[in-house]
């Protein structure tokens, strides 16, 4: 199968302003096009291992990422992302690009993809269990979820479960890995083989930087596992690490205020979380050092 | 004609779509507003195995929000109903949720931002602030858009439900008050219903159902939702005649309102861009409600070019021009030169003085 790393730096230049960058990420199939060129660098270092789509094949999102034109050409350029006609967002600087259609295709997949229910969390797996770590913005979850990947753990998504209504086994969704501020340092620091890209302070939410998804990740994309564990990750400079089981309503409810989708989905939404939350075990960690929760969630997974 | 308006005439012909005409019609579908209601024309051919899950996940997705839509707004039109009835009041509930609330088949996967309810002119400014204590509150801030309702719209500003979000226009009439046309609105509401299940809130008859729907889209100046709202009344009018009710009954209470010039457009148009089945002699019996001939050619050129999805794949500059005239035109309907021209002025120059004023903030994009 033909992978972008297959093609010339000229080739993905060419596609990146004509029929796109067509690529398939797990359930997914999603193209984009761009007339931003220095988009080309980091598209080829995160997606090199990534399966390139066929003419025949059904892309889900088309996305769009167009310059502003007149006088934003010139003065503080800005950067707008279109799926299909649709223009959902205001427009970002320029430097943001890669940061816009990573975001993008997240809100692509949260806003239309209602056959999963959706929560917003990490997603990683040892052994074939998997673990989800939803948070809020601040929670560490994204920090947590890289380093559990450089401990070896296999990463179904950063920013995504996606629980099959049918099956509800989880589906990986897996995109290069979005650090933020300290942690791009703390992660590059402790796991020499994660190395973030290039990094862009952006006006909402400071310095990012991407980690491209190993290629073992990449390899078993189309195979959804079932769920064992659902944490909810609290870090506290401060905090001396500390963790408490939770009930199943109680997990239950903090997982809805974690999901995309629950409520549109409706009575069905109900009855896939419950299933998804009877088949799991749900803790609260707090912690201030990465390896005491690894160590934490290495246990809980050998049990 | 563009592969939204082929299925949806003739939707058999999906089976034998390759790829790139249903990534198509899935994007026509999606920017005109028309996707759940394409995936309900389109569900047997699924359940009979003709269309892929992968492709069938996108319709079906877009049929569950419908569904949500349907449920929560009959939840706010109890809510409504409730409070009504303590306060005894009254209202015709229009378009989209009317539909919705009595399941007629034009509301089936159809989508709709906002619940539009009809009110005694008399009553307007009581309902408006005893709204406030059901949550509603005005949404515009602005002094001039607020005299801008007041003096010369058909409605009050929008309202607002602080915690759902909802939107409810409160009307008093169907057309502004500015309007060249007037509609004898007591007539057009004569003969209501009350909605199944409720005491205070109605629907309005079968023949007003249509004229206002017509109303509504001929007096419009812009058409995003266009064909979306053409297939509203050609969804009105098979109903209307699957339930025996006549032509007669309808051009008389169009006569009896002044709407018949309104008659005479949604006829001609559903007709011509999608299916009505009438008989010769029905659409001779209309042809007398026709504009003159320069002005059928201008409105012909426009409609027929404007009702076509509002997509990159339709786009022509036929329809560019047609979108420009139609926005003038639409002005033109709602109000008088003199009164127009000094509004559009007071617009523009609020809008560049709120753009000096404040940046805009940047949309919270989702969390990366």
């Amino acid at each position: 199968m033909q992978t972008l790393k297959d093609l010339s730096e000229n080739e993905v230049k060419h596609r990146l302003q004509t029929s796109g960058i067509a690529l398939n990420i797990g359930p997914f199939n999603i193209s984009f096009t761009s007339d931003y060129l220095p988009l080309t660098k980091p598209v080829r270092n995160l997606y090199a291992n990534y399966p390139l789509l066929n003419d025949v094949d059904f892309v889900d999102f088309n996305i769009r990422l167009l310059r502003s034109k007149g006088i934003r050409r010139y003065i503080k350029p800005q950067i707008n992302f279109y799926f299909d006609d649709n223009c959902p967002f205001k427009p970002l600087p320029l430097n943001e690009a890669f940061a816009l259609l990573e975001w993008g295709m997240n809100w692509c997949i949260g806003a239309h993809a209602h056959q999963f229910l959706i929560i917003h969390s990490a997603v990683l797996a040892k052994n074939s269990k998997v673990l989800i770590l939803p948070g809020d913005p601040g929670s560490g979850k994204s920090t947590l979820c890289a380093a559990l990947c450089g401990e070896g753990w296999k990463l179904l998504s950063d920013e995504l479960a996606l629980v099959d209504k049918a099956s509800g086994l989880i589906y990986p969704v897996g995109r290069p890995i979005s650090l933020k501020n300290k942690s791009i340092d703390i992660i590059k620091n402790k796991y020499q083989h994660l190395q973030p890209g290039s990094i862009v302070s952006t006006l909402t939410k400071g310095d990012v930087a991407h980690i491209s998804l190993p290629e073992y990740c990449i390899d078993s994309m189309n195979t959804p596992l079932p769920a064992a564990f659902i944490i909810f990750p609290k870090y506290n400079s401060n905090a001396t690490f500390s963790f408490e089981a939770l009930t199943k309503p109680a997990a239950f409810l903090k997982t809805i205020e974690n999901s995309f989708n629950y409520s549109q989905l409706g009575q069905e939404g109900f009855d896939v979380m419950g299933t998804l939350i009877d088949s799991v075990q749900s803790y609260n960690i707090f912690y201030s050092n990465l390896d005491s929760a690894i160590e934490f969630i290495n246990q809980q997974m050998e049990l | 004609m563009s592969i939204l308006v082929k299925t949806w005439k003739n939707p058999a012909r999906c089976i034998d779509y390759n790829t790139q005409q249903w990534q198509l019609l899935i994007h026509q579908s999606r920017a005109s507003y028309m996707l759940p209601r394409m995936a309900n024309k389109l569900i047997t051919y699924y359940q009979n195995g003709k269309i892929e899950d992968r492709i069938w996940h996108h319709f079906s997705s877009a049929l569950l929000v419908a569904k949500r839509q349907v449920e929560n707004t009959s939840m706010e039109l109890n809510k409504i109903e409730v409070f009504f009835e303590q306060k005894e009041h009254q209202a015709v509930i229009l378009k989209g949720a009317a539909y919705s609330a009595t399941n007629l088949s034009a509301s089936i996967g159809r989508t709709f931002n906002d619940i539009d309810i009809l009110v005694d002119k008399s009553s307007v400014d009581v309902i408006e602030s005893e709204l406030w204590f059901l949550g509603f509150m005005p949404m515009k801030e602005d002094d001039y858009d607020k005299l801008y309702y007041r003096q010369w719209m058909h409605e009050i500003p929008p309202l607002q439900h602080i915690k759902r979000k909802t939107v409810l226009d409160v009307h008093h009439n169907i057309l502004p008050l500015t309007s060249a046309t007037t509609v004898n609105v007591e007539k057009l509401t004569e003969h209501s219903t009350l909605i199944p299940g409720y005491k205070k809130l109605s629907i309005l008859s079968p023949q007003a159902l249509i004229l206002h729907s017509a109303t509504h889209l001929f007096h419009e100046g812009e058409f995003d939702k266009g064909i979306r709202d053409l297939i509203d009344l050609e969804l009105l009018f098979q109903q209307y005649f699957q339930e025996k009710y006549t032509f007669d009954d309808l051009v008389t209470l169009a006569l009896a309102t002044g709407l018949e010039r309104e008659l005479y457009y949604a006829i001609r148009y559903v007709h011509n861009v999608l299916t009505l089945e009438l008989t010769e002699d029905e659409l001779r019996r209309v042809d007398k409600f026709s504009p003159k001939k320069l002005n059928l050619a201008f409105l012909d050129f426009c409609f027929l070019t404007i009702f076509t999805p509002n997509h990159s794949s339709c786009l022509t500059w036929k329809k560019s021009l047609a979108t420009n005239l139609l926005y003038w035109r639409g002005h033109l309907l709602r109000m008088p030169l003199k009164l127009l021209i000094p509004h559009l002025f007071k617009k523009s120059y609020m809008q560049i003085r709120d753009s000096l004023k404040r940046p805009k903030p940047i949309e919270e994009t989702f969390n990366g």
